[in-house]
C-alpha cells in the first residue's frame, strides 16, 4: 500500500544545474526506500529524452539531466507529475542472493572485539548476522558497495574510531544498524567481521555489479575450506529466488 | 600506429565525457576533470566531442610518436615542445613520424587535454573509454599511464595524402580561457542548504578559499583563508544520498569539499551548494594553492552559461582561410613567435619554405624573417599552386 501521507512529504531539491533530487521524510525505512526504489523504476522505464540517469538512495532519488537541451523548470514540472501517479506503478522485480561468508580469524578482525563489547559468542553473533534477510537499500561509495539493513540491534556498532586505510576486497562489516560488503579494496571505518570469496564487483562481466537496490540478500556462513574452494572455482554469486511484489 | 610513453608524468589518464548509467550500482562517472578543454581539443582535430583523449596532472608526459598524426593540446600551458620546438595550445598540430612531444610543469591551470584525430585506441568500458583507477577500468588498463608504455592510435591506414591536406584549426582566440590563481565560481544552493546557519551562508559567500594540496580527481578541499569554518544549525547525522559533480560537502570540520570527476557516487555530508556546470572548468584548473570564492546564481543563469560554453565549442573553432589567421594568432599570443611550414608543389617536386613570424609583425609578412629550411617541420600550412 502507497503511504499518501508520505508521497504528499516530498520535495523536489537543485542539485546544481544537471540534477533533481527528490526528497522523502527524512529515515530509513523499507516503507519509505521502497516508494524510492519505485520511482526510480517508474523513470527509468519511460526514459523521457532528458533523462541521463535516476540513482536511487536511502529515501532520495537523484534524477540527472540534460541541461542543454532541456529547461530545468520544466524537468521538476515533469518529475512533480511522475510522483503523483507512483501508485500504479509497475511491480519491480526483486531478486534474493545468498553471499558467503567466512567469518572471524583474519578474514574478521574485528569479530573478537565486537564479541568483547557486546558480550555475545563469535558463534552468536554470527548467527545474528546470518539469520535476518536484509534489504539492500542502496548501492553507492565505491562499484557494488551495498548499503543492507538492518542487523539486529544486538550486534549494532558504530564505525571505528580510526579508518582502515586499505579494507580488503570482499570484507563484510557492520556501521550502526547497516551492514556491508567491500567490494573493492577501499579505506573504511565498517567493523570487519568476515569475507565474502564472491567478487560483488566484476569490471570483467557485462554488468559489473549483480545486487540492485531493492534486492535482498542473506549471508551464509562458510569455512575457510569452502571459501577457498569458492576462490579457486571463482564461483559467481547464488540467486536464491525472485520476489514479485 | 602507436605512440612511445618515453616519461609518464604525475598523472596521466584516458579521459572522454565520462561514464553515465552506472551511478546506481557505485561506478562514478569519472571523464574530463576540463570537459571544456576536453570537447575543444577534440573538435580542433576533427573528432567528435567524446572521444578519450589524454588528460595530464600539473606535469605531463613525454611521448614519442612513431606515426605521423594530428593533434591538439587545450587546458592548461605545460609548455610542450615538439622536438624541443615550443608549440602551442587551442590548434590543431600536425606530429611528424619520430618526434617527440615533451610536456612540462602546468605554468597557469592544472588539467592539460592531448586529443589525437580519431582518438586513442582503448577498448570501451560500460559506454565510456574514461579511466577509473580505483575500478580499474577504462583508459589504459584501467590506469594511469607509465613509462614505456605503448598507447595506440585509432587512425588505421594512413592516408598520405589526407594527412597533408590537414586544414589549419583554432579556438577563436578571444575565447581562449585564461587561468590565473584567483577563481569565482558560481554556485546554486542545495540540496541540504537549510543545513547551515545564517552566519555560515554569509561566511561562504564572503570569505576566500585556498585549494590545499590533497586535491585530487575525486575532490578539491579547501581551506578558508580567514579560517572561518561552515556551523550547522544541529549536529544531526544525515542520511547518504546522491553526488553531483560540483556539489560542495561539508564535513564537520566546516572545511568545504567540492566533489570533481571521480566522486563517489554517495555521499553522508551535507552539500551546501553546488558549482554550476559552466564553471566546472574553471575549479578544475585551480592549481593547490589558488584561491576561490563562491557567488551565488540561479537556474536559468546557469543554464544560460552552460549553454554559451557550449556554443563556444560548437560554433568558435575557426577552420578554412580564417582558420590560418586564427592559428597564427592563438599561435602569436601564446608563444609571441612561430615557425609555421609553407609547403608547395610545383608537379611533383615539393618545396617546403619555413617562415618565423615575431609578434611585432603579425600580419605583416613583408617585415617578417623568412627563413628557408629544406626540413623544419613544424608548423604546417599547404598551399597547393
Amino acid at each position: 500500500m502507497i503511504n499518501k501521507e508520505m508521497k504528499e512529504k516530498t520535495k523536489i531539491v537543485p542539485m546544481g544545474d544537471t540534477a533533481w533530487v527528490i526528497y522523502w521524510p527524512d529515515k530509513i525505512s523499507p516503507t519509505i526506500n521502497e516508494e524510492v526504489q519505485k520511482a526510480a523504476e517508474k523513470i527509468r522505464k519511460e526514459n523521457p529524452p532528458w533523462l541521463i540517469e535516476a540513482v536511487p538512495t536511502f529515501s532520495s532519488l537523484a534524477l540527472y539531466y540534460d541541461c542543454l537541451q532541456f529547461d530545468g523548470e520544466e524537468v521538476k514540472k515533469i518529475i512533480a507529475k511522475q510522483l503523483k501517479n507512483l501508485t500504479e506503478t509497475q511491480k519491480k522485480e526483486k531478486k534474493e542472493w545468498e553471499i558467503p561468508v567466512c567469518y572471524g580469524g583474519s578474514y574478521g578482525l574485528d569479530l573478537e572485539n565486537l564479541s568483547r563489547e557486546k558480550k555475545l559468542t563469535k558463534d552468536e553473533i554470527i548467527k545474528l548476522h546470518t539469520q535476518k534477510q536484509y534489504i539492500v537499500y542502496m548501492l553507492g561509495f565505491i562499484p557494488g558497495f551495498c548499503y543492507l539493513g538492518d542487523v539486529d540491534e544486538r550486534i549494532a556498532s558504530p564505525r571505528l574510531a580510526t579508518p582502515r586505510k586499505a579494507v580488503p576486497a570482499g570484507s563484510v562489516g557492520i556501521a550502526g544498524q547497516q551492514t556491508g560488503i567491500y567490494p573493492v579494496e577501499a579505506p573504511g571505518g565498517w567493523q570487519i567481521i568476515g569475507r565474502t570469496p564472491i567478487k560483488m564487483y566484476n569490471p570483467e562481466d557485462g554488468e559489473p555489479v549483480f545486487v540492485q537496490a531493492g534486492d535482498y540478500i542473506k549471508f551464509r556462513a562458510i569455512a575457510e575450506e569452502e571459501f577457498n574452494e569458492w576462490k579457486v572455482n571463482q564461483r559467481g554469486p547464488v540467486m536464491k529466488g525472485v520476489l514479485k511484489q | 600506429m602507436t605512440v612511445e610513453v618515453l616519461e609518464s608524468g604525475l598523472y596521466t589518464t584516458i579521459q572522454d565525457k565520462g561514464r553515465y548509467g552506472y551511478q546506481a550500482a557505485g561506478i562514478p562517472v569519472s571523464g574530463a576533470m576540463d570537459s571544456f578543454a576536453l570537447q575543444v581539443a577534440n573538435r580542433l582535430v576533427g573528432n567528435e566531442t567524446n572521444r578519450g583523449a589524454l588528460e595530464m596532472t600539473l606535469q605531463g608526459p613525454t611521448l614519442l610518436f612513431e606515426e605521423d598524426c594530428e593533434v591538439a593540446i587545450t587546458g592548461a600551458d605545460m609548455t610542450p615542445t615538439l622536438n624541443d620546438q615550443p608549440v602551442p595550445l587551442w590548434v590543431n598540430l600536425y606530429i611528424p613520424k619520430g618526434s617527440i612531444l615533451r610536456f612540462g610543469y602546468a605554468q597557469k591551470g592544472c588539467h592539460t587535454y592531448l586529443a589525437v584525430a580519431k582518438g586513442w585506441k582503448v577498448p570501451e568500458k560500460f559506454g565510456s573509454t574514461s579511466t577509473y583507477v580505483r575500478g580499474a577500468i577504462g583508459g589504459y588498463h584501467g590506469r594511469v599511464i607509465k613509462r614505456g608504455d605503448i598507447l595506440l592510435l585509432n587512425q588505421n591506414q594512413v592516408n598520405q595524402e589526407a594527412e597533408k591536406k590537414m586544414e589549419l584549426r583554432a579556438l577563436e582566440p578571444n575565447r581562449t580561457p585564461q587561468y590565473n590563481n584567483k577563481i569565482k565560481v558560481a554556485v546554486i544552493a542545495g540540496p541540504q542548504a537549510e543545513y547551515f546557519t545564517d552566519e555560515a551562508w554569509q561566511t561562504f559567500y564572503r570569505q576566500v578559499y585556498r585549494l590545499t594540496t590533497a586535491a585530487n580527481r575525486m575532490g578539491y578541499p579547501l581551506e578558508p583563508v580567514e579560517g572561518k569554518l561552515l556551523t550547522r544549525k544541529s549536529n544531526k547525522e544525515m542520511i547518504s544520498d546522491a553526488t553531483a559533480v560540483g556539489a560542495i560537502q561539508v564535513p564537520p570540520n566546516g572545511q568545504p569539499i567540492v566533489l570533481m570527476a571521480d566522486r563517489q557516487t554517495t555521499g553522508g555530508y551535507p552539500k551546501i551548494a553546488t558549482v554550476i556546470s559552466a564553471h566546472i572548468s574553471r575549479i578544475a584548473q585551480a592549481q593547490p594553492g589558488s584561491l576561490i570564492q563562491f557567488a551565488k546564481t540561479d537556474l536559468s543563469r546557469a543554464h544560460q552559461l552552460a549553454r554559451q560554453q557550449q556554443k563556444v565549442i560548437e560554433e568558435k573553432i575557426i577552420t578554412g582561410a580564417k582558420g590560418k589567421e586564427a592559428w597564427l594568432e592563438q599561435a602569436l599570443l601564446q608563444r609571441r613567435k612561430v615557425i609555421a611550414q609553407i609547403e608547395k608543389r610545383k608537379g611533383q617536386e615539393k618545396i617546403i619554405y619555413s617562415i618565423t613570424w615575431e609578434k611585432e609583425n603579425v600580419g605583416n609578412e613583408k617585415k617578417s624573417k623568412n627563413i628557408f629550411h629544406q626540413k623544419a617541420v613544424i608548423y604546417p600550412e599547404i598551399i597547393d599552386s
